[in-house]
């Protein structure tokens, strides 16, 4: 085995790789650009901080100004108009998110201690603005009725913890803080697409579409080891894979950075993790850009055109998300009898770093079989690259 | 003193289909020799054969005094091959195809640098060394592609139909440097069927049909053998018989 000539493949694949556009756009493109945009653009312009709900509200007199003037905010936009005839088709035809009809004697109904006042409201469900709308008004409800309720009680002389004879005390153990759970579902996902998909569309252009073009044919003649092509191919899929994984790791912190305040800052979770987990989560990365690189060769290799390789391989993409929803729903028992299956591997060290639930034994367990099967997709590779009959077209 | 190209036997079958028969020939430093035969006569997997990407299934043949069999990797760095297919990258400049090649062929980067400015210059690509290839015609690719198996400056040279589909120009331009490489004393393999070319360019014919080498020779041995004047008629005696 020779490294120079090694590194004269690889370095031909990157430069070939970096000139195709469709690699450009898997690589850095979808998960830099599009698939933060995606994930937050619907967010940020359902917002009602940057665009507030329009409120049709219909009054019989000036009784619930007072109540009105609570529900004004800088989220909500509301609108007095005259009769409720055409209410439902303002909100079907998009003019308002939501309509309020407001009871007559509206204050003086609240005065009695024993009496409710009605209000209705018109919203369309289907509508995600309509929800937002919703949630928002039915908040500002119960903040006036909380108040209304200490009036009254404060009327009755009993005090406001009356109603409230329990009260919890939660004291949360969690080390790397609220958030860690939400990202111990959210990162071993992404990071598993991208090293599934991120590398995808390179290695079936290395392999089945280099053997379809007869460029393979061309490089078989050359005084090179079967063993250094593969080599050679698979250092260019690593890389793009795991260039990928970080890219689309930046486009999140990207997007939320851009579209902050979107996704409820002030309820932001808090979240901390140390630079020795830090590193395992790399480091599995690694791991999972190099299993699944080794694995979609072996596939790709085995395709006779791109085509085929296209159909063989896709359904990696949404097989890759099944280790990663399942994770979530399994006791740490049953989670650690899939310690040995490929991908699920690394996304276990991941989710185990994030969670500060590392441990040595289930870190050597994972990474060994991570590169026994590594070690076993590229001897295979290998092996085809040598047959006559995987690699060479009659 | 040994031939470049020694072939003994050799045979290739898939499965119950015979692809290559028995099939012997040598040749020798400084000559040209073609292998003519109509389609699906074996010619290309005889080719195939001697640039070791296929095995044979009995036989065998040295190239430059090295056994396929036996030392593949020897015999791939004393061969230059022009495929049926010429097998570039679209995304490559040909510079870069001559750069990239050179180094799988371990050459010393200068070396390697002023040998593919020489070719390039020869093939009179120099204008357009630094354009993709995907951009290019026909002709073009194949004299890149032919370039390729010239850089390391191998000894034998194995070239699959190296005009065909080609126009004139393109045809009488890669003719020259075939020339210009016999000179040199390589040892030259071209297949091809088409007759012009073969009596134009080789200095020996071997003539192959369904498998199996029906003569070889000179144009004039040939000519002696079947009485026949020209090629075409040469051939098709030999074929149909």
């Amino acid at each position: 085995m020779n490294l120079e000539r090694i590194a004269a493949i690889a370095e031909k694949e990157l430069k070939d790789a970096l000139r195709d556009r469709r690699t450009i756009l898997a690589m850095i493109v979808i998960p830099i650009i599009v698939l933060p945009v995606l994930m937050f653009l619907p967010a940020f312009l359902a917002s009602p901080e940057r665009n507030p709900v329009r409120i049709a509200v219909i009054q019989s007199d000036n009784s619930s100004d007072d109540f009105l003037a609570d529900l004004a905010s800088n989220q909500i936009d509301l609108v007095r108009i005259g009769h409720q005839e055409n209410l439902t088709r303002l909100i079907q035809n998009g003019d308002y998110e939501l309509g309020m009809v407001l009871p007559p004697d509206f204050s003086r109904i609240l005065e009695g201690p024993d009496r409710r006042a009605t209000i209705t409201i018109y919203v369309d469900q289907s509508s995600v603005r309509g929800t937002i709308a919703l949630a928002l008004v039915q908040d500002a409800i119960t903040q006036y009725a909380n108040k209304i309720v200490a009036e009254r009680l404060a009327k009755t002389g009993l005090p406001p913890e009356a109603l409230t004879p329990i009260e919890t005390d939660l004291r949360s153990v969690t080390v790397t803080g609220t958030g860690a759970l939400f990202l111990a579902i959210l990162l071993p996902l992404f990071l598993g697409i991208y090293a599934v998909t991120g590398a995808m569309y390179f290695i079936m252009d290395t392999t089945a579409g280099e053997k379809e073009r007869k460029t393979l044919e061309a490089l078989l003649t050359m005084p090179v080891t079967r063993t250094e092509i593969v080599l050679g191919k698979f250092l260019i899929a690593v890389l793009i894979a795991l260039l990928s994984s970080v890219l689309a790791i930046l486009g999140m912190i990207a997007g939320v950075v851009f579209f902050s305040g979107t996704i409820g800052e002030s309820s932001a979770p808090s979240f901390s993790i140390s630079a020795g987990n830090l590193f395992l989560i790399g480091l599995a990365t690694l791991v999972l850009a190099m299993t699944s690189a080794s694995l979609e060769m072996v596939i790709s290799i085995f395709a006779r055109s791109f085509k085929e390789a296209q159909n063989f391989l896709s359904p990696l993409s949404i097989v890759v998300v099944v280790p990663a929803i399942a994770m979530q729903y399994m006791s740490e028992q049953t989670l650690r009898l899939f310690a040995v299956a490929p991908i699920f591997n690394a996304m276990l060290i991941i989710r185990d770093a994030l969670l500060n639930r590392a441990s040595a034994t289930n870190l050597a367990l994972e990474f060994l079989s991570a590169f026994i099967y590594m070690a076993i997709a590229l001897a295979v590779a290998i092996k085809i690259f040598n047959s006559e009959k995987a690699m060479v077209r009659y | 003193m040994r031939a470049l190209i020694q072939c003994d036997s050799l045979t290739k079958r898939f499965r119950e289909f015979t692809a290559v028969d028995q099939v012997s020939f040598e040749v020798n430093n400084g000559e040209v020799f073609g292998l003519l035969g109509p389609n699906g006569a074996g010619k290309t997997t005889t080719m195939r054969l001697l640039s070791t990407l296929l095995k044979p299934t009995s036989g065998t043949a040295t190239i430059a005094g090295y056994d396929l069999l036996r030392e593949p990797q020897k015999v791939r760095a004393s061969i230059g091959v022009l495929p049926e297919d010429t097998g570039l990258y679209d995304r490559l400049t040909p510079r870069e195809h001559l750069l990239y090649y050179g180094k799988l062929h371990r050459m010393p980067q200068d070396v390697l640098r002023k040998r593919s400015d020489e070719l390039l210059d020869i093939m009179e690509l120099d204008d357009r060394a630094n354009t993709k290839v995907g951009d290019f015609s026909k002709g073009m690719k194949q004299k890149v592609a032919l370039l390729r198996a010239f850089i390391h400056d191998p000894p034998v040279l194995l070239l699959d139909e190296p005009t065909a589909g080609l126009d004139v120009m393109s045809a009488r331009s890669i003719h020259g440097f075939v020339e210009r490489f016999r000179k040199e004393g390589k040892a030259i393999m071209i297949s091809t069927h088409n007759m012009t070319e073969a009596q134009k360019l080789c200095d020996r014919i071997a003539i192959i049909d369904h498998a199996r080498i029906v003569a070889v020779g000179t144009v004039r041995e040939l000519q002696e053998k079947t009485s026949q004047k020209d090629l075409e008629s040469i051939f098709v005696q030999l074929v149909t018989d």
